[in-house]
């Protein structure tokens, strides 16, 4: 029988949730990387995640990047919430910064994916909750589409332009300075 | 089970997420483009609430610089009209003919107001050599094309002298060139609904303004209402005493506050026969709030905007909350080169930048990644204008 107080929370660190994608894989996870859903949060809570999560709105291959994701960023927020009591202001902010940078390096490589990619994991994240990853996905859109026109950014994003001559006459007529 | 994400596509992006996307875009050049991508984006964008789009520059030749992405924007104005200053997001515009009106290029709608330089050489006994300089035109409330609204110009000519002018579009109502303490005056300012002027000095003076008989709203009386200070200010800590500053005063409505904003411009050149204003730049400001708590009231420093933005300038001045936009800091005024300058020294970003208020450094308006543009010549007035409701 676990103990009360900090030995509780410990067994519940350790504790292991299992993710089931749609196309049936099985994921063994930390309840640490697992909670950084809201959604499976969630379902901790209220006790239904015995013989797994089921997840079917994400594959297998969403759901191992997704995986990634949180492993790294729990890992990185246990590590600042350890570092705060053992070093000095300065250290710790030496700290800080490195793991902000260590972290930022990884979301540079992490989104380096391809378009069908990203909007897969920006349905998961948003499916999940995770809004660091949500966040981060959507940001990597918009910054994608700066400066673009409509035309280049279907090209970017594979849609097919489905206006009616009407519609595009309307923006045309609102918004030229737009297109300039 | 096949995911459903397998058999969408981009376009079926939910609102909400499109909705995400959009507020990582601070330009509404980019956001307008994005909904112009396909149809559901098109009627998606529309639900969604979105936080207010940078503002914009108007550069000399009548284009806009967007803060602090840089883009250059064209927007469809009148050849033959010349930008003299803004509210919000509508132009101030004056025709070669002398033709004034206020327009919302967005929406297109259109207020007429009087030829202000003919009714202003007509009012007064002016010299024939003397000429407006520059115009600013102040609101009590939010623009509306409805006529009836009222709305006052200062001129102010190349003698430095004030006329404000009091217009129920399409006719001015009163016009009262300045005698006295409002003889010169840096700048007007609507705040709760009653207009207020800075004089050169210590002053903020209260224009009445009732409606007669006949209706007409008209000066009834000119009040100075603050002619102190809480405490004597200082030069700002980082001005040397043994310089000479050139000094611009703003007044601007900041969180139900009446602020007066203070610009130090110094002439670092050593050539004192360099070209007029051409060395110049701002190397400091002072805010100070009006109290008018007590009468007569008094000025009372601040060193903090509680997270708001200031945007200044002579034909315009405006605050926001800068958590409102993204790329925009707290506690910061921007300001450009709102003085008149040399057709040779057309950089629109001369004299222009960020003073963060807290710590006194100044940084440029444009973003690190931003390319500067160069050499915009033309009639346009520099002046900040906010675009909204554009689709």
């Amino acid at each position: 029988m676990a103990s009360a107080g900090s030995g509780d929370e410990k067994a519940a660190a350790a504790a292991m949730i299992t993710l089931i994608s749609s196309d049936n894989e099985k994921f063994e996870v930390t309840e640490a990387t697992a909670t950084l859903s809201q959604t499976i949060r969630h379902m901790i809570e209220d006790g239904c995640t015995d013989g797994g999560v089921p997840l079917p709105n994400v594959t297998s291959k969403i759901l191992a990047r997704v995986i990634e994701y949180c492993k790294k960023h729990a890992t990185a927020a246990a590590g600042e919430e350890g570092s705060s009591s053992s070093f000095s202001d300065a250290a710790f902010l030496e700290v800080d910064r490195a793991f902000l940078e260590e972290l930022e390096e990884f979301d540079d490589a992490f989104l380096e994916v391809d378009r069908a990619t990203l909007f897969d994991l920006i349905l998961a994240a948003n499916y999940l909750d995770i809004k660091g990853l949500l966040n981060l996905t959507c940001q990597k859109v918009a910054d994608s589409v700066k400066g673009k026109t409509p035309e280049q950014i279907r090209e970017m994003y594979n849609i097919v332009n489905d206006l009616t001559p009407e519609e595009e006459a309307e923006i045309r007529r609102e918004t030229q300075w737009a297109f300039e | 089970m096949m995911s459903a994400a397998e058999s969408l596509s981009w376009s079926d992006l939910p609102p909400e997420l499109l909705g995400l996307v959009l507020k990582c875009l601070p330009s509404l050049a980019d956001r307008v483009r994005l909904r112009a991508v396909c149809h559901p984006w098109r009627s998606n964008a529309r639900l969604q609430t979105l936080p207010p789009q940078l503002p914009w520059l108007t550069l000399l030749d009548g284009t806009f610089l967007s803060i602090p992405d840089g883009e250059i924007i064209k927007m469809d104005v009148p050849d033959d009209a010349r930008c003299c200053g803004s509210i919000d997001n509508w132009l101030f515009l004056m025709q070669v003919d002398g033709g004034c009106s206020l327009m919302n290029p967005f929406s297109k709608a259109t207020l007429d107001l009087p030829k202000l330089t003919t009714v202003w050489r007509q009012a007064g006994s002016m010299g024939a050599d003397v000429n407006p300089l520059f115009y600013k035109v102040v609101v009590p409330s939010p623009l509306d094309s409805s006529q009836g609204s009222l709305v006052a110009v200062q001129i102010v000519d190349n003698g430095n002298h004030s006329t404000v002018c009091i217009c129920q579009p399409p006719v001015v109502t009163d016009l009262v060139t300045g005698m006295g303490r409002s003889r010169y005056m840096y700048d007007v300012a609507f705040f709760n609904g009653k207009l207020y002027g800075v004089p050169f000095g210590d002053e903020l003076v209260i224009f009445e303004i009732g409606c007669d008989l006949g209706s007409e709203p008209k000066i009834s009386s000119t009040d100075c209402v603050i002619n102190s200070w809480d405490v004597l200010p200082d030069l700002p800590q980082s001005l040397s005493r043994e310089k000479a500053y050139m000094m611009r005063q703003y007044l601007v409505e900041c969180c139900g506050k009446l602020l007066k904003v203070t610009r130090f411009i110094h002439d670092d050149h050593p050539d004192r026969r360099s070209l007029f204003f051409e060395h110049d730049r701002t190397v400091a400001f002072d805010v100070f709030e009006a109290d008018l708590s007590t009468n007569p009231g008094h000025w009372r420093q601040v060193s903090k905007l509680g997270g708001q933005a200031l945007f200044i300038g002579m034909h315009c001045s405006k605050s926001f909350a800068a958590e409102e936009y993204s790329g925009i800091q707290e506690d910061c005024i921007y300001f450009m080169c709102d003085y008149p300058w040399p057709d040779c020294a057309a950089d629109p970003l001369r004299d222009s930048g960020v003073y963060n208020l807290r710590n006194g450094m100044i940084t440029p308006l444009l973003s690190q990644t931003a390319i500067v543009p160069q050499h915009h010549v033309g009639q346009w007035r520099p002046t900040w204008f906010f675009p909204a409701g554009s689709t």
